[in-house]
């Protein structure tokens, strides 16, 4: 069974990317606009990793990092957060909420898949 | 050595090593088109292929690194299981593979590279890529110029040296909070190098008093790697603020200890801090196993000890692997091997004659002396002889492409399989060998092996077999081809024969006479010439290529059944047993190997022949050459002569000479330019004292007097 | 998901994911387990998944079992569990 990977950014052209790659992994994909569609999209569904923007509208990436570490069902899933360099605090704060990693952008596909496959196995 | 000099050595052992890959190359994908889905035959395509890349690129050879690049990738993404092995994928790889050997020889002064084909074959790979996932080919263009950071590292080129490292990673209890599988980590450093990983959870508590979703279990890592540090820190590259990872040196360049001791155990242990040095001094000195005493002192456990073994262990087994491929081999070019070659001839030449001189002494000390060097100098000869050795296999492996690619353009189905691919021959012989192979198997291919429909018509399997065989016989080496083709028809090669006038349509001839026609210059027996063996050249240049090699070429055949070839080769070109025989002031040496016997020739026998030059050798008629006449040496025959007879491809020939001296071991020289021409030598050697003695060609002179034989056999028969 | 049966024989069948995200679960299962019987047998037949937390739980149980000199059998152990044992460095 293929394992599910939510992408949660506001760029379609990223979730394009981040989506296109993965699904030719093999993955299966759920796309999500921002922090508040993406909570309400997870709950109920099988997600095995979430790869999310850390600035978006509604409710942000820390704050989803947060909101989803609080759901007893995704307490321990890998969560990736996209960051820029020069947002080092706001990669501490994305640890501190509970990321297991994070990938800088702009990235490389197989740069993403490095990272899928060293914390989702 | 000038910094220009060692880039030409670099591209001179890139160049040799290119080659070397090209034919792993070949024969893995060979292999890998048998056994698509076999992983390890995709990784040595990729490994091939990235090896050409990296240090293609080092040495300057752009247009090679760049066009090796779209194959390596396409070969990473059949790794990764993103694109299918197809025959399509192997053909156009095994064309890039010709490509890279145009462009590598083009570097070395051969023929211009077609660009057009190299555009053309890379928009092969283009395609393969896009198809299989199109959304890759836009991924694939865009990291083609580097390649990832936070994924694998691409290990450095060139050499970097082996290091051990000791690792420990505690993590913080709070781990899996952050979505961290640890194991992942584990499996990830194994990727790094070889890892020997023990779990330590002596913290963990009873179940009672256990949070199971605490992580409390901490790891030993001993790791051996040429990747650096870095990519081991690479790994904990998330966890580094949530996890102790302490890494540490323990060995550089893959060598423990100059004196080959390993740590002890107390030592590990000691270094690692799992026990203080007052506990160990206390332990050390008793009779017991440091490990033992130590845990049943509960200074230290069980498994911190199991931890220090392991590492004890793996360091072992490092050291082994080093050892082993240090030892493997060394590359030494050629020509330091035929001078060696050359001087151990020469010492030979030597020794010899401090022998002969050391008999006239007859004083006891100098005979000994004498008698040790003629002991070294021969096993000095045999051990140079040996080194010139090479298994044939590699040979054999060329013929696989070569009989994929001959089948395919003949529409037939044809599996190769060998044997004794280990039996090794002179280096020069296996070169030497090549082109008289092609032919043969291109031959039994095209006119043995029968198109799939008339096999299946036959009988027989649709998919022919051609055996490659080699194997030890004596001083000699056999290699067999065997094909289960429709064999030779001997009707159609008499009346073919008789048809080019290479025989008499009365001649009478023995099975096996009519099938060495084959061999007869100018002969072809299929029904129209193909491309692929009907050339006009054959089997007639095989035959004198293999005889140019001291060897013999035998052939058996049954209708409907196969054909055999059998080529017997010598070890080595360099040295041969001799028989020293003397003609007037002359010497000649006669190859052993084709000698049967001594018999005497006085006048009265001569004269019982009508001076017919046959001999009757106890009752058989064999036919003689006089070596003195063919050769045109001065001087009277003496009365009492000696033939020397030799059987070549069954046939005996005597060769009259005035003594036969004994056996003589001959370091053959070659000849200069102006002797080279002459028919019937095809060497010559030194002797003890100094004399040159001329090596006698047997074959050519058989083949001399063969023609003078049927005529006077005739007569003989009717005298 | 997971499900736990012990019968009286202290046989406790262990079903589903025995992961992290069910760990505690597990835990309670097996501590129930020891407490009730002297000789424990893990029934590992109906397990579909498990990982890392679940070695680390039965080191613990292990544990426990020696303090209270008990038993601690596994059945019926899946594929898995072995790789993951070797995977862990807990096999040595």
């Amino acid at each position: 069974m293929s394992k599910t990977i939510m992408t949660v950014d506001d760029s379609a052209s990223v979730r394009q990317m981040v989506s296109f790659t993965l699904k030719g992994a093999g993955y299966t994909v759920v796309e999500a606009v921002d922090g508040k569609d993406a909570l309400t999209k997870i709950t109920g569904a099988p997600v095995n990793m979430v790869i999310t923007d850390l600035n978006m509208p509604n409710l942000d990436g820390i704050g989803l990092i947060r909101a989803i570490r609080a759901l007893p069902d995704f307490k321990f899933i890998p969560i990736i957060m996209l960051t820029t360099e020069s947002q080092d605090t706001r990669k501490q704060e994305g640890k501190s909420a509970g990321a297991t990693g994070w990938i800088v952008k702009p990235f490389k596909p197989d740069q993403l898949l490095g990272v899928v496959k060293k914390v989702l196995g | 050595m000038s910094s220009d000099e060692g880039l030409d050595k670099g591209r001179e052992i890139f160049i040799e090593e290119a080659q070397e890959l090209l034919t792993e190359l070949e024969s893995a994908l060979l292999e890998l088109e048998e056994n698509p889905a076999d992983t390890e035959l995709v990784g040595r395509v990729f490994r091939a292929m990235h090896t050409i890349k990296g240090s293609g690129a080092m040495f300057g050879y752009d247009d090679i690194a760049k066009f090796t690049h779209e194959v390596e990738t396409t070969f990473d993404m059949v790794r990764n299981g993103e694109i299918p092995v197809t025959t399509n994928l192997i053909n156009l790889t095994l064309m890039a593979r010709d490509q890279i050997r145009t462009m590598i020889e083009a570097s070395q002064g051969g023929p211009q590279v077609d660009e057009a084909r190299s555009k053309e074959i890379i928009s092969g790979f283009k395609l393969v890529m896009a198809k299989d996932s199109a959304e890759r080919e836009v991924a694939s263009s865009v990291t083609a110029t580097d390649t990832s950071t936070t994924g694998q590292k691409e290990a450095p080129i060139g050499r970097t040296s082996i290091v051990t490292y000791r690792v420990r990673f505690r993590p913080a209890p709070e781990l899996f909070a952050t979505g961290t599988n640890p194991i992942l980590l584990l499996n990830e450093l194994r990727e790094v190098g070889k890892a020997t990983i023990i779990a330590q959870t002596e913290a963990i508590p009873a179940l009672e008093d256990f949070d199971p979703e605490t992580c409390l279990t901490y790891w030993d890592i001993v790791l051996t790697t040429d990747k650096g540090i870095d990519a081991i820190k690479d790994v904990f590259i998330f966890v580094e603020d949530l996890c102790e990872v302490k890494i540490e040196t323990i060995d550089e360049g893959g060598v423990f200890d100059e004196d080959e001791r390993h740590l002890k155990l107390g030592e590990i242990l000691l270094s690692r801090g799992d026990v203080r040095l007052d506990d160990l001094k206390g332990v050390l000195g008793k009779q017991k196993r440091v490990g033992e005493i130590l845990v049943e002192l509960g200074i230290t456990d069980e498994s911190h000890v199991a931890s220090a073994l392991a590492e004890q262990k793996h360091i072992k087994e490092v050291k082994e692997q080093k050892q082993k491929t240090d030892t493997a081999s060394i590359r030494v070019p050629s020509e330091k091997l035929d001078k060696l070659v050359d001087l151990v001839g020469e010492l030979v030449t030597v020794q010899a004659r401090l022998s002969q001189t050391v008999t006239d002494f007859s004083d006891g000390v100098l005979m000994s002396i004498s008698e040790e060097v003629e002991r070294l100098t021969w096993e000095l000869r045999d051990n140079t002889m040996s080194i010139r050795m090479l298994p044939i296999g590699s040979t054999f492996s060329k013929f696989k492409r070569l009989l994929r690619d001959l089948s395919a353009d003949l529409g037939k189905e044809v599996n190769l399989t060998t044997d004794g691919a280990e039996t090794e021959l002179d280096k020069t012989v296996i070169e030497k060998l090549n082109d008289p192979l092609v032919h043969i198997i291109r031959n039994s291919v095209d006119h043995g092996i029968e198109q799939p429909d008339v096999r299946v018509a036959a009988g027989k399997s649709r998919y022919g077999t051609v055996h490659l065989t080699a194997g030890h016989s004596g001083a000699n080496v056999l290699i067999q081809i065997q094909d289960d083709g429709k064999g030779l028809d001997k009707d159609v090669l008499f009346a073919k024969a008789v048809e080019k006038g290479i025989i008499q349509p009365d001649a009478e001839l023995s099975e096996k006479e009519i099938f060495s026609l084959i061999f007869a210059p100018g002969f072809s027996t299929a029904q129209k010439l193909t491309s692929v063996s009907g050339r006009g050249v054959g089997m007639d240049v095989v035959k004198r290529n293999i005889e140019a090699l001291r060897g013999t070429v035998d052939i058996k055949s049954k209708l409907g059944v196969g054909t055999t070839i059998t080529l017997k080769l010598p070890l080595t070109l360099a040295i041969i047993d001799g028989l020293l025989v003397k003609v007037a002031d002359d010497f000649f040496v006669i190859p052993l190997s084709v000698v049967q016997e001594c018999v005497e020739l006085t006048k009265e026998d001569i004269a019982r022949m009508h001076n017919r030059h046959i001999s009757n050798v106890r009752g058989a008629i064999v036919p003689y050459i006089v070596v003195r006449e063919h050769f045109l040496v001065d001087g009277p025959r003496p009365d009492v002569e000696q033939i020397v007879v030799t059987e070549v491809e069954d046939k005996r020939v005597g060769f009259v000479v005035d003594y036969v001296i004994g056996e003589h071991q001959t370091v053959i020289k070659t000849l200069g330019r102006i002797y080279r021409d002459v028919e019937g030598i095809s060497g010559a050697t030194i002797l003890g004292d100094g004399t040159v003695a001329l090596i006698m060609d047997i074959p050519k002179l058989v083949s001399v007097v063969e023609k003078i034989e049927s005529s006077s056999y005739e007569t003989a028969l009717s005298a | 998901m997971f499900s736990h049966k012990l019968d009286k024989t202290g046989e406790l069948l262990l079903t589903g994911d025995l992961t992290l995200q069910n760990i505690k679960d597990v835990k309670d299962a097996l501590l129930n387990a020891i407490n009730k019987a002297s000789a424990v047998t893990l029934n590992l037949d109906g397990v579909t998944d498990v990982d890392f937390s679940f070695l680390q739980l039965l080191r613990a149980a292990q544990k426990s079992c020696e303090i209270r000199e008990k038993t601690l059998t596994l059945e019926n152990v899946p594929k898995r569990y072995q790789e993951l044992a070797e995977e862990s460095g807990f096999a040595h």
